[in-house]
């Protein structure tokens, strides 16, 4: 019985040991999905957008009266005289060819549009999501600590009203205190230097980052409450370790992985909501352009922007998989486990 | 509980880090502003006190122009650029005049013969020539379908565009065209140069391959989503008349209220206003002059007089007198905004010269105003005297939407049940411009639209909207109406150029549609500008294509 028992525990650490090198070969796995998913949600992006009916040249024309010869060079030139299925692969290899087609309405390369914005979004997301995140651990922490103190209460009550606040009305209010306190301090215009870049985006990404707070905190405060109450803290806390290893050294990696996982779930929240606040803050961003070709049913943009937005969400899954696995031996078990 | 104080302590530094950083970011922004400021203000010390400091305009508009490509010019967020860089053969006055652009004369020689002589001597702003050739290549390439340019359907009427002297271009058109007179004067008859358009390609007109015109002005610089800026041109030919603005920066300001305060705050000078609400929040302003003057535009509730039962006369004359304009004018535009009669056009919609005898005429007409015992007099001798059910299609904006509100509760009176729908915009394109027919018959039983004449003249709301040559696919006709009648007194005034004969046929025409009521004029809106007090501006009836930055002034 003993032996038995023993030599499972070998086999478990032998496993846990063996498990760097076994890592390509998950990641391998991981992507063997990864792609026939992205093929799957290509064809359900593609198709779900023309059932909508409506007729692409009505786009490129606009408010505009047109010839018939014209409305017959435009079906030409954008293949729309071709079957649905041609179109598709039409678009299949535009993808491939990295361009993403030609747009209705600006008719310029997609890619090129979206790279001209890409960074804006870019910028946003990464500095919201890092101060959110900065900001949501710390007071879980504190308030985990302070449990059920004044302290606690306040900040339960402070971050509720930070994501009870609509993001754009809370946009708004900045710019009209802005205008009225700091007149000086430019909202609009193009952004010329490293410095405009940090200080137009400064302020939308705590306005995004404030939406985040609410849940963050919260997991953080329920996850380390867990682990300080847990025995091995309360040993820890006995043989005399200081505080601060037990609360970030022991506890905080613990109670860090499911906040990892809402973290992530929040950077593809972040590029939602940073439609409107780039609007009120004139960014020139993803958000933007992605909300106007939807407006105007400009499929080419919005195909693209959706397929490269899914490309973003599938691989921060893929991400976020991987840093468990870093993090957490388990998982590293578990995903052999599932995977093989 | 000492080591807690430790933990709270990191975490109140961490937090002031934070800030610190953040409010440093914004701080930066403000310092470089006002070391470039200073930069500026030395060097300018240094050169002396001729040189005075360039005047800056700062244009706040709400979307991004699709190309600075003249083709594509044919949308708001594009006058604002595109007709400042390329000048037109052609120009409007204030009061939508023809008057010599690129051209410095014309002559219609007969009804198919139109003549230019173009100017010598034009520089484009690169410094290299405008010739005959740049003309003849600009005008075949905005009537090319291959390039499906917006004002392609123009050049409908055209034959052929030569060169029949050194210095002159002859058009031949294929039968008469009252309105082509006009198109040399509009985005129709912007000249840019062959060898840049030759030499970009593909990218010509985009961000990343620019634009050559002869314009007052060039492109210094286009960041895509956020700025575009302009500058003099130093070659332009018209020098004496080339203004007072230096530097025109446009800003992209997709959000309605942060233009609004950036006017406020100084980031903006000007800007078009899009609301009755924006307009009315710098009644009081210190900085701001609102200037409002009347359009030859309309919003309109149209018929589908193809189907039924709006084939039927009585029930169009029944619900145009149950619609309540005047109210509907008062609460969406309010004093931004003139009543309508039944001509598509308001006093500034009439030729001058001409002008009393148009107002008389318009007094002539019935005006079919809000009164629903007629409405109800009029359903009465219908074929449908127990009312029906029926839609509205609009487009999604607020003033239509609550247009649409209102007309359905008047209409629910004489018993007539109104489905709204409000559409996406292209659907409503597709509506509006026949891109939705069955078996002939437009999709839709009513709309409501917009309808703002390429042209200034009668026949910019006639030919487009009541000829039966209109009411098919790509056609504007929205009430898809057609009459023998008016299609031949459109085809005569077209072959005549005497205007004042041209001017009777015209009024024959709208005549005989007053009684046919094909549409329901709501309101005349004005063109509304928002300038700040720094500048000053005389708007004009037709500001899409006579607006220009050379003709602000600056105060002082």
């Amino acid at each position: 019985m003993e032996k038995t028992k023993r030599q499972r525990s070998d086999s478990f650490q032998a496993r846990i040991r063996n498990t760097s090198a076994r890592y390509p070969r998950l990641i391998l796995k991981r992507l063997l999905v990864f792609f026939p998913l992205l093929f799957a949600a290509s064809l359900v992006i593609f198709f779900s957008l023309r059932l909508s009916g409506v007729d692409p040249v009505n786009v490129m024309l606009g408010e505009r009266q047109a010839t018939e010869d014209v409305i017959f060079s435009l079906r030409e030139q954008f293949h729309l005289n071709e079957p649905l299925i041609a179109q598709y692969w039409q678009w299949v290899k535009e993808v491939f060819s990295g361009s993403f087609g030609i747009d209705y309405i600006n008719r310029q390369s997609v890619a090129v549009m979206i790279g001209q914005r890409a960074p804006i979004t870019l910028g946003l997301v990464i500095m919201s999501t890092t101060i959110g995140t900065v900001i949501a651990v710390g007071l879980g922490v504190l308030s985990a600590v302070k449990q059920n103190t004044i302290l606690d209460r306040v900040i339960s009550v402070a971050v509720l009203i930070f994501v009870s606040a609509p993001s754009f009305l809370v946009a708004i209010g900045t710019l009209i205190f802005l205008t009225v306190f700091m007149p000086d301090v430019a909202f609009t215009g193009a952004i010329n230097s490293v410095g405009d870049y940090f200080s137009r985006l400064i302020m939308p990404s705590f306005i995004l980052a404030l939406y985040m707070l609410a849940i963050v905190t919260r997991v953080t405060r329920s996850g380390m409450i867990i682990q300080l109450r847990s025995a091995y803290a309360t040993a820890a806390i006995a043989k005399g370790l200081p505080m601060r290893v037990v609360i970030w050294k022991h506890c905080f990696r613990n109670a860090f992985i499911p906040v990892l996982t809402i973290v992530t779930i929040f950077i593809g929240a972040a590029i939602s909501s940073a439609v409107l606040v780039e609007s009120v803050f004139s960014l020139p961003g993803l958000g933007g352009l992605l909300t106007q070709a939807i407006k105007t049913n400009n499929y080419p943009i919005v195909q693209a922007c959706l397929f490269i937005l899914l490309l973003l969400f599938l691989s921060l899954g893929l991400i976020a998989d991987l840093i468990y696995m870093a993090v957490d031996p388990r998982a590293r078990i578990a995903g052999k486990k599932v995977l093989t | 509980m000492k080591l807690q104080k430790k933990i709270v302590l990191i975490l109140a530094v961490a937090l002031a880090v934070l800030s610190i950083t953040a409010c440093s970011g914004s701080g930066s922004g403000s310092e470089t502003a006002e070391t470039s400021d200073g930069a500026q203000e030395s060097t300018e010390a240094t050169e002396g006190e001729d040189t005075e400091e360039p005047v800056e305009l700062v244009v706040a508009v709400n979307g991004e122009p699709r190309s600075l490509d003249p083709a594509f010019n044919y949308e708001y967020a594009a006058y604002h650029v595109v007709n400042h860089i390329s000048e037109a053969l052609l120009t409007f006055d204030q009061t939508g005049q023809l008057g010599p652009g690129l051209a410095e004369s014309w002559e219609a020689v007969d009804a198919t013969t139109y003549v230019y002589q173009i100017r010598q001597g034009v520089k484009f702003s690169d410094g290299s020539d405008l010739t005959v050739e740049d003309v003849i290549f600009s005008l075949e390439r905005l009537r090319d379908p291959a390039l499906a340019s917006d004002v392609n359907w123009m050049f409908a009427n055209v034959d052929t565009i030569e060169q029949t002297n050194d210095w002159e271009v002859t058009v031949k058109l294929t039968q008469p065209d009252a309105t082509w007179q006009y198109v040399p004067a509009t985005p129709g008859g912007q000249i840019v140069s062959k060898a840049y358009v030759e030499e970009k390609g593909e990218s010509f007109g985009k961000n990343d391959g620019g634009t050559l015109g002869a314009g007052a002005y060039k492109l210094e610089s286009w960041t895509p989503g956020s700025q575009i800026i302009l500058t003099r041109n130093e070659y332009y030919w018209n020098q004496e008349d080339a203004g007072a603005i230096d530097k025109i920066t446009v800003n992209i300001i997709p959000d309605s209220s942060a233009i609004q305060l950036a006017l406020e705050s100084g980031q903006a000078d000007l800007t078009i206003s899009s609301s009755k609400a924006v307009s009315d929040a710098f009644i009081d302003s210190s900085s701001i002059n609102i200037i409002s003057t009347p359009s030859i535009g309309n919003f309109v509730f149209s018929f589908n007089t193809q189907k039924a039962p709006f084939d039927d006369v009585n029930v169009r004359k029944a619900i145009a007198h149950a619609i309540d304009n005047v109210g509907i004018r008062e609460s969406q535009y309010g004093v931004y905004a003139l009543d309508t009669t039944v001509l598509p056009f308001g006093e500034a919609g009439y030729t001058p010269g001409t002008a009393e005898s148009w107002i008389e005429f318009a007094g002539k007409l019935p005006d079919y105003a809000y009164n629903i015992d007629k409405a109800k007099e009029y359903l009465a001798k219908s074929g449908h005297p127990d009312g029906f059910t029926t839609s509205l299609y609009y487009k999604p904006n607020p003033i239509a939407n609550s247009a649409a509100q209102a007309i359905a509760a008047s209409l629910k009176q004489i018993g007539i049940e109104l489905e709204l729908k409000q559409l996406q915009l292209s659907e409503y394109y597709a509506y509006a411009y026949g891109g939705q027919i069955t078996d002939g018959i437009r999709d839709y039983d009513l709309g409501l639209n917009d309808w703002l004449p390429d042209f200034p003249d009668p026949v910019g709301h006639l030919l487009p909207q009541y000829s039966s040559t209109t009411t098919g696919a790509g056609g504007s006709n929205f009430a898809a109406y057609s009459n023998p009648e008016v299609d031949k007194l459109i085809d005569a005034q077209n072959a005549t150029t005497d205007p004042e004969e041209r001017s009777k046929l015209l009024k024959e025409a709208f005549a005989i549609a007053a009684e046919d009521v094909p549409y329901k004029y709501l309101a005349y809106p004005n063109n509304t500008l928002l300038l700040n007090k720094k500048f000053e501006y005389e708007l004009g009836t037709i500001w899409i294509f006579n607006f220009n930055y050379k003709d602000i002034k600056v105060v002082g």
